[in-house]
Order: C-alpha cells, then structure tokens, then sequence
C-alpha cells in the first residue's frame, strides 16, 4: 500500500511553497545579520559580527530583550491564572455551557487583533473608561498611566492570549479518566486535596504546552505592544519593524530577528523534552 | 462528578466577560454622536458606519482584504487537505516530521516570517506583488488546514475504505463517495479559520504591501499608530465583530467546528 | 452461489509466515469457521479471500475462477467487519444502497431490494437513521444486510459479533445461521470463540500457526481431535503427563493407571486429556474399574451442572462437571470419591511428535 510518488506529488505544492516561501527566506536573512548597516547608503559588503555584540553588550538593547522575556513569564502566568478556573468550570459543567462558553472563549480569538487592541485603548487611555471611573468615583484626582507601559501591555497580551491557555487547558482536564478522581474521592480526600495531588498534576502536560504558546506568541507579538506601548516603549517584536521600516537597518533588524527565533525555537525544544520525560522517558 | 461551585462559577463568569470587554466597549462606542470617541457614548447616530461605508478609502481596503482572504483560502484548501491527505495516510516516508514543518509557521514569530520576506521579494522584487502576497498568507494560513485535515481524516478509518472496495467500489469512487464527504468538516473548519488568519494579520502583510496597497487591519492599525482613535475606527471594527460573529455562529451550526481549535 | 477452494495459499510478512500453506474447501451453500486462538491466521486467511491482502503463494478460487489477483471491488463478495464499518456520513437506508448502487441498481428496485435486506434484519422502519443514533446491536444488523444485499457469491465474516454483549451475540448467532441457511450464500466465519463456532457452522477448520489442524463438522472436532492441540483447544480439560504402559494402557504421573482407547506404543512420553464433563464420580466404594480416587475441596453450582474441584490422590488436581440432577451432584467438600475415565472419551497424544501444535 506504500506508493512514494503518490505521496510525494500530493504534499509537494505545499513543501515547496513553505521552502521557497518561508524556510529559505529565513536562511537568507542570516549572512545579512553579519553585515555592517551604513546610515545612507544600506548594508555594505564587510562582515561584522557587531550586530550581535551590541545586543549583548548595549545596555537599551539589552533592556529590550530583557522586558520582552520579562512579558512573556507575566502573561503566561497571568492567563494561566486566569485560564485554569475557566477551564476547570467549563469541564465540570453542564454540556449547554460548556458550548456557551466555549463559544465566548473563541470569539475573541477570531477577532481582529487590531480592533482588539483598539478597544483596550478605549478603557485603558488617560481619558478612558478605567480613569474615568476612577476618577468620578473620587478614587484618584488625576489618571493613572495605563497605557504605554508594561501594565498596558500586559493586560492586552493577556487577554488576547488567554483564548489559547483555556482551550489547551481544557483539554488536558477532560483528558483525565473521571475514575481517578472518584478514586481519590473514596480514599477520603477533600476537593481541594484532590485538585491539587489528582488534577493539577495530571495537567501538567497542558500546563505546559500551554505556557510554552502564549510565551512564545506573547514575545514575537507585533501589533498589540505596538498599538498599546506605542513607538517609544518597545520591544523585540516592535524593535525589529522600526529597523525595518523607520531606520531601514537590516542588518540590526535581522540579528534581531534571529535572538528572537533562536529563543522560541529553544524554549519549544526544551519544552518537547520535558515533555517527553514526562511521557515516560522513552525515545 | 461534582458541580463546579459557586466561587469557581463566579469566577469563570468574570474570567469570560473580560474576555469579551473591548469587543463590547468598541461596538457600543461606535454610535457615539462626538466626533471623539467616548464612553459612554453620547447621544446614539448610525453616522460613522455611514462615513466608513462610503469611503474609497475604506471601501478599497476591505475589498483587498476580502479577495486576498478568499485565494489565500482556497490555495490553502488544495495543497493544504492535499498534504494532510498524504500524511495521514502515510504514504510519504517521515510524515511525523513533514508534519511537525507543515506546522512550524503557527509558532515561528509571525514578526521574522514579515522581514524575512520583505527582505526575500526586494531581493526578487516580488514586492507588491499580489500573487506573491497571497503565498505569503499561504504558509500562514495553510497550517490550519493541515491541522483540521488531519484530524478530520483520523476519522476515515481504513475498514471504512475496506468495506466500500468489498462492496464493489473501485479507488475514485471510495474516495468521492467515502474519503471526501468525511474530510468536509475539516475543510469547512480549517478554511474558516484559513479566512479568518488571512483577514486579521498585521505583522508579515504590513511589510509586503507596495504602494497603494492596503488591507483593513494593516489601514486600522497604521491609523491608530499615526493619528490615534476616532469613532470612524470604532465603526468599521464593529461591522469587523459584526461579520467575524455572524461567520463563527454559521460555522458552529455547520459542521461544529468549535472541536476543531 | 459458489464453491470457495483455497489452494496451499502462504502469507509471509516481513518477519514471519503468518499462513503456512492452508488448502481449504468450503462447499456452496456451506457456513466454514475459521477457529483458533489469537495469531494463529484465521484474520489473514479472511483478508486474503477478501482482496485485502495479497497471498505470498497459492490461490483462491471461486466457482473454479482464479480471483487470488483480482481486487476486492470485482470479487462480488460481502464482508461483515468486526467494526462493522458502517459509513457515518451515511443513513442506514444509503449503506445498505451502496453495493447496490455499485451494480447498478437503481430507482424501485433499489428501493425494494434495500428494504428487503433490512427487513431480514428486522430494521425495515429504521432505514433514515444514521449509524450513531443506533445500538452496537442494531449497528451490526445494519452491517449485515449492507453486507447481503447485492446478494454476492460469498460472504465472509470477520468476528462479527465480537463486540457485543453475551445474551445479544447468542441471539444473533441464530439469526446470523438462520439468514446464512436461507440465502444459502457460501460464508466464511472467522471467530476465536469456541462456542460461536460449533453454534453457527457446518464445518470447522481450526488453525494454530497458519496451520490447519482439523477440518471437519463441531460433532466429530469435539468427539475425534485430530490431535492433542485439538484436544486441548475445544471444550476445558484436564491434563496429565505420562507414559504408555501397556497396549491400552497409560500410567498417569502420580503411577495411576487408565484404560484409554488408542494409544501409541508402549514406553513412549504422552499427554492424556480428560474434558471435564467426560468423568463420572462415584461414592465410595465404587463399582467398576478404571477410577482415579480422590478428595472434594471445592463445590459450585452452575444452574444445570455442578462443578468440583478435587486433589487426587496422587497430588494431581482434576475438575469435574456432573448433571446437578443425579445422585453424583450432592457431594461435598471433604468427602472422597472415586474419579471413573470413559476410556473411550479421554484423549492421549504423543508429546515429541507435536511440538509445532503445542
């Protein structure tokens, strides 16, 4: 039942599409990180390895890489915060809310990133909903600053990544045999002891998967720290369109993009490795 | 099993309505009658989805988008299911890593995927091609179909296959009559999504576009970044949530696809 | 209709010989079992008449025509899946259409023939239902007229009933031979359940490592094993090491000795095989010779039987089952009994001369 060519000459448009399309232009950008960028004239023919250095070694770059990796742990944990409950609520719930639910968690996912975000300016800015309601309450005489910081950015990212957290999450909680549970619940144990020696272990694997998702999402975000941190309070995503497309440093941009690919595909490496230890320790 | 309880309900409640807070604070302050967006609103005008709709501007925008979604999608649906096809059925040596790469551009950051290319077509000045735009969303939107595919596919067991051959139907015939038909919801889910993933994305569409080109959500978000927010934004991304809610709602009832995410 | 032959047909997988050179033939109108423990072929051989599986040596034939090369669509067979495979995109009234509309049936015809089929299968009102709103049971009957509509030469069953719950499966092994018998279609019934087998089949054929051990109708498999593998495999027994004696006689382990009917020559290893509802247990004293004497440790009633366990004296352990009605039905744990051999119904088979069947 084996026919290679068949095979082959049903996955190749796709193949090639993703080589020509995708793999090869990322090879491309590679030389093009280890040239030097002359203001005025583009990338010149020397070779360099500064691009890299002055990540390491310049203090505002270095903030950068470092506030990026700083958002990504806070909204991975926050909408596992978040996520957990909603996932645990919707497993044990009747099946009409489960899909209810589920529902409202996937439409905001298949919103527009950009109006989402255009929203959270609407209550988060000086003028917006949350300063305003502060302030009529008598809470704070003048607004806080909710926008263009790490707080801003925070709560968009989280709420635009927490959808992934919940469906992953939820998931892993309907995957555990019911038994277990009911096991555990003979042997005496109390809800909370159950949750927390039973079901929280047992989803660990989704916790993880999860977690690795919306870090990875979080810190190659583009349009919502752009939107809500404005062009002043960057990060690696943002960073890399102003080389690009403000200061036309390619070379800059691209070492950029590499620091920002080498890390994701790291963190997914030594999540598959975790996990499968966790799976056994086989292969 | 035990019923979730009160605290979990109540806190589940308030989890899901902060998920739905801008979309609901967008919609309603598109009706505002200030020419600055406010909330609440004041007054109540249908005056800025009259403008938005009968801008050129706007109205060129969303037409790109449209066309660029559609043949993103439908080029996504042919190698797509056809890739998945041939990895379900393991007819290529290596199918687990073929589809782990299939995949990659799902977690890869969209942001590399957007320079690389950018550099890539001013290399072969593709850019500002269309046809070249539309490969682009192509390997961002082809992984959902493989991924909706595949599962989809998981469910045409090979006895099913085995009991249309024993039965008298030949090769093409199992597969129009048997393969296909179950292979539907797949492709419904996984072009829905495709759609979606075309129209919505900012971060490889804003490097590739030349001169005169624009999308909704790249317009939506260069008027944003340059001028700030007025109403006009807030009514063309209500008609956005009207027509995303109105396409998830049709294709729930469709196929279910909610057990495709 | 049609005579079905399996000519030395081999199936040789990567590793191993799964089938080793089965010749087979089942009459016209014959229900043939294909009986043997897990491994031992019985799947292979169903897949290979099928077309599922292309034979590494041999042939099939149907009615005389070669059709080892011949794929499964032009076979004109019909084929019971122990998934039932039933297609879930489709209504019942459609599955059972489908070979149908492969031949070319089509309009009133399609619609009476459809109909009869799932009236033989008692589900003629259930015809616009889909397979998931249906029980397993009903599922397999819908398997079963899909399987029997076009009316095909030959119809081949794989572990049908399988998946089914006990009081069910012996209901449809009825049905199942009571619809075989009046289409009178040549059938093919591979099961691993011994009792599945004698219910619904004309003739056995019991297969141990792609071999076929007997081949003969449930009354003379049960009454005559061809060997010891055969012996052991139909109905539960007791068995004993030991060594032949005399002409006609064996002498047990624990120095017993049984008359037997049939045995090889004297001084050669052999395994004796007693069923345990072939032995007798009689108080004490006992008439009659041919007894083993030993102690009841453990009494169960199963409705029309009793069933014993008792140490022999020896230090053997033998399990009886006697009708609960006669007077060897009330004894109790404790007590001694004497053990009498049918010498007629005990088995002994040589123990080097059958180390591939073991």
């Amino acid at each position: 039942m084996m026919r290679p060519w068949k095979g082959v000459a049903l996955a190749s448009p796709l193949l090639i599409i993703l080589l020509v399309i995708f793999l090869t232009p990322v090879l491309i950008m590679l030389p093009t990180s280890f040239h030097e960028y002359v203001p005025g004239k583009g990338t010149s023919d020397a070779w360099t390895l500064s691009n890299y250095t002055r990540i390491l070694t310049d203090g505002y770059y270095r903030e950068i890489v470092g506030r990026t990796l700083l958002m990504g742990a806070i909204v991975t944990a926050l909408t596992f915060v978040l996520g957990y409950p909603l996932a645990l609520f919707m497993a044990r719930t009747t099946p009409f809310w489960r899909a209810t639910a589920t529902l409202l968690v996937i439409f905001p996912l298949f919103l527009n990133l950009v109006v989402r975000s255009f929203g959270w300016i609407t209550i988060l800015a000086n003028r917006g909903i949350v300063n305003n309601f502060l302030m009529d309450i008598g809470l704070i005489d003048s607004p806080i600053r909710l926008l263009f910081n790490l707080t801003g950015l925070v709560i968009g990212l989280t709420h635009i990544y927490l959808p992934f957290m919940v469906l992953m999450l939820l998931s892993a909680i309907q995957n555990i045999p019911r038994d277990v549970e009911q096991a555990a619940a003979t042997l005496a144990a109390g809800r909370l002891r159950i949750f927390f020696t039973i079901t929280l272990p047992l989803t660990a694997p989704g916790i993880l998967a999860g977690s690795i998702l919306v870090f990875v999402l979080t810190i190659s975000a583009l349009v919502t720290p752009r939107l809500l941190g404005g062009p002043t309070y960057k990060v690696m995503a943002t960073l890399i369109y102003d080389e690009f497309m403000l200061k036309l440093d390619w070379p800059s941009g691209t070492s950029f993009a590499f620091i920002l690919t080498l890390i994701t595909l790291a963190i997914i490496w030594g999540a598959g490795r975790i996990a499968r230890r966790w799976s056994g320790g086989t292969a | 099993m035990t019923r979730p309880s009160v605290l979990l309900t109540a806190f589940a409640g308030l989890v899901l309505i902060f998920l739905q807070l801008p979309v609901i604070v967008v919609a309603i302050s598109a009706f505002t009658e200030t020419s600055y967006l406010t909330f609440p609103p004041q007054g109540f005008t249908l005056r800025w989805f009259g403008e938005v709709l009968t801008d050129p501007g706007w109205l060129s925008a969303i037409g790109f988008s449209l066309l660029l979604a559609f043949m993103a999608t439908f080029a996504s649906l042919v190698v797509g299911t056809a890739a998945a096809y041939a990895i379900s059925r393991r007819m290529i040596p290596g199918s687990e890593a073929i589809a782990s790469f299939l995949m990659a551009p799902l977690v890869f950051p969209a942001v590399v995927i957007g320079v690389a290319l950018l550099q890539f077509y001013a290399v072969v000045g593709w850019r500002g091609n269309f046809a070249a735009l539309i490969a682009a969303h192509v390997v961002l939107t082809s992984p959902y179909v493989v991924r909706a595919c595949l599962s989809s596919l998981s469910g045409v067991k090979i006895d099913l296959k085995e009991a249309a051959g024993t039965l008298g139907a030949s090769g093409f015939t199992t597969f129009r009559l048997v393969t296909l038909p179950l292979l539907k919801p797949g492709m419904v889910a996984g072009g829905f999504f495709s759609f979606i993933t075309s129209l919505d994305n900012v971060p490889v569409t804003i490097f590739l576009l030349g001169p005169g080109q624009t999308t909704l959500p790249v317009k939506i978000f260069t008027a944003i970044d340059q001028g700030g927010v007025d109403p006009g934004l807030a009514a063309i991304s209500t008609i956005l949530i009207l027509v995303t809610g109105t396409a998830l709602a049709i294709a729930e009832r469709w196929v279910g696809f909610s057990r495709f995410v | 209709m049609a005579r079905l032959e399996l000519d030395r047909l081999v199936k040789r997988f990567a590793d191993a010989d799964v089938v080793k050179g089965v010749s087979l033939a089942v009459e016209e109108g014959e229900l043939v079992s294909l009986l043997g423990p897990s491994g031992c072929g019985k799947t292979t051989i169903l897949r290979m008449i099928a077309g599922l599986l292309e034979p590494s040596g041999g042939a099939v034939r149907v009615a005389g025509e070669d059709i080892t090369r011949t794929i499964p669509a032009r076979r004109d067979i019909g084929l019971v899946f122990q998934s039932y495979a039933l297609f879930p995109h489709m209504t019942v009234f459609e599955n059972v259409a489908f070979g149908l509309r492969r031949r070319g049936v089509k309009g009133p015809d399609l619609t009476r023939r459809v109909d009869e089929a799932l009236g033989m299968v008692q589900l003629g009102h259930l015809g616009d239902r889909y397979p998931r709103q249906m029980s397993g049971g009903q599922q397999q009957r819908v398997a079963l007229a899909r399987a029997v509509a076009p009316r095909p030469r030959l119809l081949l069953f794989d572990e049908p009933l399988s998946n089914l719950d006990a009081q069910l499966r012996d209901q449809m092994q009825i049905e199942l031979k009571q619809m075989q018998k009046q289409l009178g279609i040549t059938s093919v019934f591979v099961t691993h359940d011994q009792t599945e087998a004698m219910t619904i089949s004309d003739r056995i054929c019991i297969l141990a490592d792609g071999r076929i051990q007997q081949y003969a109708t449930p009354e003379e498999i049960y009454d005559r094993p061809a060997n010891g593998f055969v012996a052991r495999f139909i109905g539960r027994s007791n068995r004993y090491q030991g060594r032949v004696h005399a002409p006609g006689i064996v002498q047990l382990e624990g120095g017993a000795r049984l008359a037997v009917e049939d045995v090889p020559a004297p001084g050669t290893a052999v395994e004796i095989v007693i069923r345990h509802e072939d032995a007798a247990l009689l108080a004490l004293p006992a008439d009659g010779g041919n007894t083993l004497s030993g102690t009841i440790r453990l009494r169960s009633f199963i409705g029309s039987r009793v069933q014993y366990v008792l140490d022999l004296d020896g230090g053997a352990e033998f399990v009886a089952e006697v009708a609960a009605s006669g007077p060897a039905g009330r004894f109790g744990p404790g007590e001694k009994v004497a053990v009498q051999i049918d010498a007629g119904r005990a088995f002994v088979a040589p123990i080097a001369a059958e180390g591939a069947a073991a």
